[in-house]
């Protein structure tokens, strides 16, 4: 009975800590790992030929006498498969969709494995590991005690490791992860390269299996090369989405009820037919839960939103006091800005939420003319003007487009376009749909390179850089339907864009937290304060996918705010939007372009303009139709045949215009 | 030299299997953007279908023609089971792919618990090995690569001049679009399933045949051989799938004359990763392909 017990707290362990590793790949980062068996064997088999002694049996080559200690051994096993992992990573994942590289990696593991299996020189091939030595060394103990001090080795590293996996889950490493799990392309346009906490993690959890398999080889003893049988990968795979992808209690109860339980249940099942169809029956009832589980409850038994964390101490509580300050108005109820948020920031005039602005060009006079003494806006990066609203248009160019052309597959997008836009003014760039606005802010984002023509910003030529490097140079967008990370909260939607997290390191993030403690409360202030800016105090612990889509824009903008931006990039901010929410889109806009920050914003609304652009660059078929105030926009006559479609272009010359759409 | 080109021979029986299952695989990620995990066991279900049909004394080419049915009705009810609810909900490739290990696990222990573990013989007598030119081929080799290039011209010319054809190119090309103009997107899928399924069996009856025996995982060892070969095409590119195959069983075959054919597996594969090391979107540029 004492045998039974420990036996399956030594199975369960382990197995948990190949789940638990195999949720810091998939879980944590979305890679998926199809062959995650096969860094178990390799840690299995590298932790067994370094403890081994010379062979004494002839025909057993394997082993190379060094007759390590075991946990030298043990601990070799996980870095050569935390070795292993990096390269395969490094070959084979970098730039594959997820699916795909799942198929790659059964690739590779075939052809290890067939090494293994095939070579006999190196493992002794198909005959496998024998008489693996006991770390109790010679010691005579009983099979029950070994297995009880299995346990309990076993257990320890769990509790290690899972340690880890609550570590890496609060830090900011782990906040990137799951942002870019979510969406890599948000996460590039923020500055970050995917690939590179991906490898970390991929190597981290490899290493996990590379231990798992070293205790399991020191409890069993042997090993053969037909137990690395993809099967295995595939049932952890299941434990991990049974239990709780992502949430490391969820891979814990996976290994437990579905590895060990079912296991044990099936040993009651009686026996019948041939001796297979237990075992069968078994894979079938595993599968089929498997494919229940991701159509009724994809998250998991636990899912990752339970983590206690999350609830309590995580994104938002932390402000439990200080956030107070942004409790302001909803968008849904757009009631005064009353109370602390007035208090706090008295460019906010109450009241001016609620009362539609009027429809006619907004009076300049409640907005600039408030100093903005509070508005929580960091300067934005190496800005070379003067105070908040002090920048006089015309002083001072922040960007130059000169005559940038790009063409998808033949079709002229932008052809040969060029304006310059001065610092700490809010410029609307409008024009019928297919006029190229949406590839120009693009191209200006680093999603397209220019195919010829100059991107200038601040002085520096800078295009063809890729989305990373624009924002390192300041550049933050929103994006033409709003994307957020569904399953984080808000608030670590906004926080992701904040630049230079020391806590993003993964060795800081396990083992240095006090690095990056205090950054991470400033960050989390900052970003709990522009939320409340923007109205949206009361959702900072709903998943972003929840909110509505007016919600979402905000959340954007607050979001591209914590990047500290020079430039700000918003593709149609409107669009989809409620009325009062437009109206305190343009507010907030207004008092951005305040503080120095430069806004090109694509629009459709032409109140909206009104209410925030200095003017506006009028775009058709990818160049410039002309550029100067909204009212002057409108009266000019090619304007108005580009929108309606006339034959406009005879005062230009070139094109017959055909263009069609507007608003 | 002369081995050189009896490898190259074998290749192309390799290939040709390779290339009927890559390809019905290629056309189904056209249209439904996923990796079906279970194209292995659905190999092995049309071989064990033909295989029973078979030793009960029905000529083997209707033999053949069941399986093919019965496959393309198993992935048209997998489809609607199975993955349909997951598309239409607009989830993740990846889920679906592990949706479909799931399906995997289920069919594969089906197989056993029907036909048990045992391997079966299955072969056919056709006379020894002929030679035509420098390759050395059995008559089954010739029957093989005959009826893939055949079924694979029939493919083209149905994707090419039909109606249904068009639909599924439609399809594949934008869904959203071609259902706006009117194509019953549900049915192309379904259909598409049906003829993947086809294609499959016949692939999964011509391995079998290859090595005379049949087992319930014949057919899963063979899965990644098939998705390499997709992958190298160009994911979602039928035509570049076969190119793949070609590549990929040519390569399997020279490989186990010169090496030692408990390697050959591997090598093709090494040959895929490094390829893709150089070109990650595939021989043809795959669809949907973050790179």
């Amino acid at each position: 009975m004492l045998y039974f017990l420990t036996d399956l707290l030594v199975l369960g362990c382990v197995n948990s800590i190949m789940v638990v590793g195999l949720n810091l790949q998939y879980g944590y980062s979305g890679l998926l790992n199809f062959a995650f068996y096969i860094y178990v064997a390799i840690g299995a088999y590298i932790a067994a030929i370094t403890t081994m002694g010379p062979s004494t049996v002839p025909g057993i080559t394997y082993a190379l006498g060094w007759t390590l200690p075991w946990w030298v051994g043990l601990i070799l096993g996980g870095i050569v498969a935390a070795v292993f992992g990096a390269l395969v990573f490094l070959l084979t994942v970098r730039r594959l969709r997820s699916d795909y590289l799942a198929i790659v990696t059964v690739a590779v593991a075939f052809i290890v494995w067939n090494l293994i299996d095939t070579y006999q020189p190196l493992f002794d091939g198909d005959t496998g590991l024998f008489n693996v030595p006991q770390i109790t060394g010679s010691a005579n103990i009983s099979t029950e005690a070994y297995s009880l001090i299995i346990a309990a080795l076993s257990a320890a590293c769990l509790a290690v490791f899972v340690w880890m996996s609550r570590r890496i889950f609060r830090s900011p490493f782990g906040r990137l992860l799951r942002s870019i799990r979510e969406d890599e392309q948000v996460t590039a346009a923020f500055g970050r390269v995917a690939w590179k906490p991906q490898i970390a993690v991929f190597t981290i959890g490899s290493f996990l299996a590379g231990i798992a398999g070293g205790l399991l080889i020191f409890y069993i003893s042997a090993w053969s090369p037909a137990a690395f049988l993809p099967l295995e990968s595939f049932i952890l795979l299941a434990a991990l989405i049974v239990g709780g992808s992502g949430n490391y209690w969820g891979s814990l109860l996976g290994a437990f009820v579905l590895i060990e339980g079912l296991g044990e249940i099936s040993r009651y099942v009686p026996s019948f037919g041939n001796g297979a169809d237990v075992g069968a029956l078994r894979a079938m009832v595993i599968g089929l839960v498997l494919i229940l589980m991701l159509r009724y409850r994809p998250e998991g038994i636990i899912p990752e939103r339970w983590l206690k964390w999350y609830r309590t101490k995580g994104p938002a509580a932390a402000l439990a006091g200080s956030a107070a300050a942004g409790s302001g108005a909803s968008i849904e109820s757009p009631a005064p800005d009353t109370g602390a948020a007035a208090a706090d920031r008295p460019s906010l005039a109450t009241a001016e939420v609620a009362a539609p602005l009027p429809a006619a060009p907004l009076p300049a006079a409640p907005l600039p003319a408030a100093p903005l003494p509070e508005v929580p806006l960091a300067a934005p990066r190496a800005t070379a003007a003067g105070p908040p609203g002090a920048v006089a248009p015309g002083a001072d160019i922040l960007l130059d487009i000169r005559d940038v052309v790009y063409s998808y597959d033949g079709a002229r997008a932008v052809a040969g376009c060029s304006f310059s836009i001065d610092r700490g003014t809010v410029t609307g760039l409008i024009g019928p749909n297919g006029a190229g606005k949406s590839t120009l802010v693009e191209i200006l984002s680093g999603r397209l390179a220019p195919q010829s023509g100059e991107v200038v910003l601040d002085g520096q030529s800078v295009g063809g850089r890729n989305p990373a490097g624009m924002s390192r140079l300041g550049v933050a967008r929103t994006f033409q339907t709003a994307r957020v990370l569904p399953h984080l909260p808000v608030l670590e939607n906004v926080m992701i864009a904040a630049p230079a997290q020391r806590g993003e390191d993964p060795l800081a993030a396990l083992f240095w937290p006090r690095a990056w403690r205090d950054q991470e409360t400033a960050l989390r202030r900052e970003a709990v304060e522009l939320l409340g800016w923007l109205g949206l105090s009361s959702h900072l612990d709903r998943p972003a996918g929840s909110l509505s889509g007016g919600q979402q824009r905000l959340m954007e903008i607050a979001r591209a705010l914590m990047a500290h931006p020079r430039l700000l990039l918003m593709d149609e901010p409107t669009a989809g939007v409620y009325p009062e929410t437009s109206q305190l889109i343009a507010r907030r806009v207004r008092e951005i372009a305040a503080t120095g920050v430069t806004v090109l914003l694509i629009a459709h609304n032409m109140a909206f303009l009104s209410w925030v652009a200095d003017d506006v660059v009028v775009m058709a078929e990818g160049r410039v139709l002309t550029r100067g105030s909204l009212e002057q926009a409108r009266e000019h006559k090619d304007v108005i045949a580009a929108y309606l479609g006339v034959a406009a272009s005879e005062s230009r010359g070139s094109q017959a215009s055909s263009v069609g759409g507007g608003e | 030299m002369s081995h050189l080109l009896q490898a190259v021979g074998f290749g192309l029986a390799t290939a040709s299997i390779v290339a009927l299952a890559a390809v019905a695989v290629s056309l189904q990620v056209s249209v439904t953007n996923f990796f079906n995990f279970a194209y292995g066991d659905f190999m092995t279900f049309g071989a064990y279908v033909a295989w029973t049909a078979h030793t009960e004394g029905v000529n083997f080419f209707l033999a053949v023609l069941l399986g093919g049915i019965a496959v393309g009705v198993l992935g048209v009810v997998a489809n609607y089971l199975v993955f349909r609810p997951f598309m239409r909900r607009g989830v993740r490739p990846v889920t679906l792919l592990i949706a479909g290990v799931g399906l995997s696990f289920i069919l594969q222990n089906a197989l056993i618990l029907i036909w048990t573990p045992a391997p079966r013989r299955f072969s056919l007598n056709l006379g020894s090995a002929l030679h035509l030119g420098p390759f050395l081929l059995t008559p089954g080799d010739l029957i093989m690569i005959g009826a893939s290039v055949a079924l694979l011209l029939l493919l083209h010319l149905m994707l090419t001049y039909t109606k249904f054809g068009k639909a599924i190119r439609a399809t594949s090309n934008n869904i959203d679009l071609a259902r706006s103009c009117g194509i019953d997107s549900d049915r192309v899928i379904s259909l598409t399933w049906f003829i993947a399924g086809l294609l499959t069996a016949v692939a999964g009856i011509g391995l079998v045949l290859q090595e005379s025996t049949l087992s319930p995982t014949t057919g899963f060892t063979e899965l990644f051989v098939i998705f390499g070969a997709v992958i190298l095409g160009g994911i979602g590119r039928p035509y570049g799938a076969m190119l793949g195959a070609l590549i990929v069983g040519v390569l399997t075959e020279i490989a186990g004359a010169y090496v030692d054919g408990a390697y050959k597996t591997s090598i093709a594969f090494g040959v895929v990763v490094v390829l893709l090391l150089f070109r990650p979107q595939g021989l043809i540029k795959a669809r949907g392909l973050i790179s």
